[in-house]
């Protein structure tokens, strides 16, 4: 909603005679009243939740997003290209590159020798002809049927910080609201108790980089939107309890009085960051009892437990955070976002996946199917993703046994489930090196103008104006994959 | 044919009744006249011209009525000639009653009769064929017809008295307004006007639904407002049964026998009826005011603002959801709740009243609650239910005993309760068509597996899926069409050479006639 039109409808009757009435006292004179009394031609409106959305009936109530950040290689894992086995060590042809861009972290090499993945790759059966999955991701492959590959993503961003941005919200530069944000200020909360956008985070065990806060950000829109990041360790959430000493009972009447003191700064100022505040402090107050009952897995049967693998009694574990990532759906919950660090494998690549992959197979095939025994994942929507490719080539030194590989945008595969995708399916296809794509493109605005529409949400219809003109998440781009919807 | 006749022409169903009348008329007096010819004869004889005068007209009407799109067949074409063959009738008659038989009163008196037998015959067939266009067939005796026998096919069984009843009237062997027929399997698939009158598979995009599921008011509903309506479950058997794929040769399940109360529960086994079609009573913001003070997320279905979504997610995670505010809630909206969850509240048992009342409720999900099978067995009874989710409950055999009466479930989570697996088996033979999910791991192993992997440098060849562009430097410099220089954009590859060009167009001067353009270019 225009800010202009929010803050308008926060005037309410009592304000407005309040204003009026001052304005008499102060001797301004009768022209003010007429003023004040004349002016507004249409009625005094009252304040009201916007009715935004859904535009028509979703698919999906709520996104599950497992965000592989340093951009997981491709080739390793899911575009499975046989034909490199032959080829190895040789030179990549310009007829592929194409004189494509390159990092600076490669484009310096005198020569761009083709590396064949290492990793044995099997047929699992889907809905199509079957999918060939990398032997690193045994138990995702044992899903295929609900899977739904994407081999043609492709990506403006060449290096992680903007991709990632650009990923989360649809431009590469930062300042604008993630797609959390979106969702949470378009469909609103479905359980008042927790926040409607939350980010759990696991360390990795490869090259890591840099995971600022803004890629959870609301940017222009109000704060509430925002991510809010559940640590693993003692407290889920930061000050979030009570300190030693302080009683339930005073931490209320804390928030009473600090209330009624905003409550009197906004009708001073009709600041709706205090508004923002006021339901925030409220907020925090009734996750110091939703938060603790989440976190705590001794509901859990064994079963479930097990399935989810050894790690998931680790806090702060990828299994720990699918089961979380679970848990967070279950109590209705718009976005949770997963990001799983250590995927930048420039060097050393073969022995870093492995790590890699064993930490995140097992758990996010575990989080679908326990999504989908318990009836969820119907309307929930699980993606996985990283924010760009990596090259054919290798970077730096190659050996049979030994590669890394540079980023690589023009190409990659990310894969979904529920939530209205067609399940069991993959779409579009690359070229024989994984380096250009040569069937049903899909760049990020069309993936956020597909998902939103799964949503319920027209990309089109969901905007906010800031700064003078309307924004929204797919910006002047993205069209509706139609072949991936159920 | 211009408006003022098309106008007039709806007036034969008005105007028809005239003649019938005078006929009457004309016969009573011929009567009377036997007795008291002085009396009577005059009367009857002008009663007789007003009759012929009445008649033509009748017949002026009928016969503009027919130019309008959506007459025609066997019956009208008889009532046509049953209705000329009425008019010539009376004018015979009213010509002997002025001209003849004063000389002869006898013989002319029974020449009248016998004239006027066959008018009078003429005038009851042409009536009643008439009456057929309208009303349909069987129109007459449909009360006194004996109880049809038992139909093979569910189409004959449910299908085929809908369309007769509702349809056939204005689209059937009689009539094809719009140019739709619906009388046999060969013309519902042929459709109308519009086109297709059914997509099998797809009720939504079916006209035939969608013109039944307009609003009353709607100058595109059919049947017209006027008109006897469908009911309801008759609406929601048509749309079954397209979705189940419209088939004409499926055979009727057993209870159907003709009787269509007995629909909505014949035909959940193929398809439950997706949509609400009696709509919901519209529902006020303020009585969703309580859901949001309790903590309970409440939301309005996009499809039907009228039906709620429900979940007490939060106020069960807050630990005050139980029965007392289950009932509180849902009660004043019940029909309205379509989805709804209660999973880790502390309902029991003491809920199932109130659960029993929802009666649109198609999703239900009490995983992690108290209620037993009790519950569970009553939920059976509600008609839409499609969907239920007792996971983590007390629930046995007995609940599934219980609920294989329900008639539009789909899908039953059981798992992690008391359910043994041979009441699931129990179950799912009686209910072929239900899947009951175990939590059974539904991984699958591969299929085939790559053998070792072994790298090599042999193929020197490139990709064949990305065949390789000839180099793309042009051979000129200026464009061969304007002699404007070039820009690489827009080049082509003439005879394995690229040509580039200033703009886009000059390529298409140059593909008119390479030849004319080749000698201006660098040999």
């Amino acid at each position: 909603m225009d800010p202009l039109e929010h803050y308008l409808l926060n005037i309410t009757r009592r304000r407005f005679f309040e204003v009026a009435g001052r304005t008499v006292g102060a001797g301004l004179g009768l022209a003010a009243v007429h003023s004040l009394f004349g002016a507004p031609t249409n009625p005094p409106r009252v304040a009201s939740a916007p009715t935004l959305v859904p535009h028509f009936a979703p698919k999906a109530r709520r996104v599950i997003s497992l965000h592989m950040e340093g951009a997981p290689s491709q080739l390793d894992l899911w575009d499975y290209k046989p034909v490199l086995r032959g080829r190895f060590d040789q030179d990549l042809p310009d007829s592929i590159r194409q004189g494509q861009r390159l990092t600076t972290m490669t484009s310096g090499q005198t020569r761009f020798p083709v590396a064949p993945s290492v990793f044995r790759f099997s047929r699992y059966e889907n809905n199509e002809q079957g999918v060939w999955i990398s032997e690193l991701m045994p138990h995702t492959g044992s899903i295929a049927r609900e899977l739904t590959f994407i081999h043609s993503m492709k990506t403006e961003a060449i290096n992680h910080e903007p991709g990632i941005t650009f990923f989360q919200t649809g431009h590469q530069q930062p300042g604008r609201p993630c797609f959390g944000s979106w969702l949470s200020y378009g469909l609103g909360s479905a359980n008042a108790n927790l926040p409607t956008f939350v980010v759990l985070i696991t360390q990795g065990f490869g090259n890591m980089q840099a995971l600022s806060a803004r890629f959870w950000g609301s940017g222009f829109l109000p704060s509430e939107h925002q991510g809010c990041k559940l640590r693993a360790g003692r407290d889920a959430v930061l000050f979030l309890r009570n300190p030693d000493g302080v009683s339930p009972e005073d931490r209320r009447r804390m928030l009473d009085l600090v209330a009624a003191v905003n409550a009197e700064e906004f009708a001073r100022s009709l600041d709706t960051q205090t508004q923002s505040r006021l339901a925030q402090a409220e907020m925090a107050y009734r996750m110091q009892s939703s938060v603790p009952e989440l976190t705590d897995f001794s509901d859990e049967d064994e079963e479930t437990l097990a399935m989810y693998g050894p790690e998931v009694k680790t806090p702060g574990s990828f299994a720990a955070n699918c089961l979380l990532a679970r848990r967070l759906a279950e109590r209705g919950v718009r976005f949770i976002q997963l990001f799983m660090r250590g995927w930048d494998q420039h060097n050393n690549l073969p022995a870093e996946m492995r790590l890699q992959c064993k930490a995140v197979d097992q758990p996010q095939a575990a989080l679908v199917k326990d999504l989908k025994r318990r009836g969820l994942l119907d309307d929930t929507l699980v993606l996985w993703s990283g924010e760009f490719g990596r090259t054919v080539y290798s970077q730096g030194a190659l050996s049979e046994t030994n590669y890394g590989r540079d980023h690589h945008p023009r190409c990659f595969t990310i894969w979904g489930a529920g939530g209205g995708l067609k399940p069991g399916i993959t779409y579009g296809r690359t070229d024989d090196y994984s380096y250009n794509i040569v069937e049903n493109p899909v760049d990020v605005h069309d993936l956020h103008a597909t998902l939103l529409h799964l949503l319920g949400i027209d990309h089109e219809k969901l905007t906010y104006r800031h700064e003078g003109r309307d924004y929204r998440l797919t910006d002047v781009s993205g069209r509706v994959v139609k072949p991936l919807l159920a | 044919m211009n408006d003022l006749f098309a106008t007039l022409g709806r007036f034969h169903p008005v105007v028809l009744h005239v003649p019938i009348g005078l006929l009457v008329g004309v016969v009573v007096l011929e009567i009377a006249a036997r007795r008291h010819p002085d009396r009577f004869a005059p009367a009857r004889t002008m009663l007789a011209w007003l009759l012929v005068l009445a008649a033509a007209f009748a017949i002026g009407t009928g016969l503009l009525l027919q130019q309008e799109p959506g007459y025609g067949g066997e019956t009208l074409t008889l009532h046509l000639w049953t209705g000329v063959g009425f008019g010539v009738g009376t004018l015979l008659f009213a010509a002997w009653c002025s001209l003849g038989g004063h000389a002869r009163p006898n013989a002319a008196g029974l020449a009248r009769a016998l004239l006027l037998l066959p008018v009078l015959g003429l005038g009851i067939a042409a009536g009643h064929l008439g009456g057929t266009l309208t009303h349909g067939e069987n129109f007459l005796t449909a009360h006194l017809s004996p109880a049809p026998a038992p139909h093979d096919t569910h189409f004959d069984a449910v299908i085929r008295p809908i369309l007769q009843s509702t349809c056939w009237s204005c689209h059937g062997p009689d009539k094809d307004k719009g140019g739709l027929r619906l009388h046999t399997p060969d013309a519902i698939m042929l459709g109308g006007d519009t086109g297709p009158a059914i997509y099998p598979g797809n009720a939504h995009e079916s006209e035939l639904l969608r013109r039944l599921l307009l609003p009353l008011d709607d100058d595109d509903h059919m049947p017209p407002k006027n008109k006897p309506q469908p009911t309801p479950v008759q609406i929601a058997a048509i749309e079954a049964w397209i979705n189940a794929g419209a088939s004409f040769d499926a055979p009727a399940s057993p209870g159907t026998a003709s009787a269509p109360a007995s629909i909505p529960v014949a035909v959940a086994d193929t398809a439950a009826p997706s949509t609400t079609p009696a709509s919901l009573p519209p529902l006020d913001d303020t009585a969703l005011s309580p859901f949001r003070t309790s903590q309970v997320h409440v939301e309005r279905l996009s499809d039907d603002p009228n039906a709620l979504l429900i979940d007490f997610a939060a106020a069960a995670g807050a630990g005050h959801a139980d029965d007392a505010l289950a009932s509180t809630l849902l009660s004043p909206v019940a029909e309205h709740v379509r989805d709804l969850s209660l999973a880790r509240s502390s309902i029991t048992d003491a809920a199932a009243p109130t659960l029993v009342r929802l009666t649109n409720l198609r999703r239900l999900n009490l995983a992690h609650t108290h209620v037993t099978s009790a519950t569970v067995s009553r939920l059976a009874s509600l008609p839409r239910l499609e969907e239920l989710t007792i996971i983590g409950t007390v629930a046995d055999d007995e609940a599934l005993a219980g609920i294989v009466e329900a008639p539009s479930l789909r899908v039953l989570r059981v798992w992690r309760s008391n359910v043994t697996p041979e009441g699931v088996a129990r179950l799912a033979a009686a209910r072929p068509g239900l899947r009951v999910d175990t939590g059974a791991d539904p991984s699958a192993p591969a299929v085939e597996v790559e053998p070792e992997v072994k790298f090599t440098r042999e193929s020197a060849t490139p990709a064949p899926s990305m065949p390789a562009p000839v180099a793309l430097t042009p051979i000129n410099t200026s464009c061969p069409v304007s002699g404007a220089p070039i820009d690489p954009r827009y080049a082509v590859v003439y005879d394995g050479r690229v040509i580039a060009f200033c703009c886009p167009n000059c390529p298409k001067a140059f593909w008119n006639d390479p030849a004319a353009y080749l000698a201006k270019l660098p040999k």
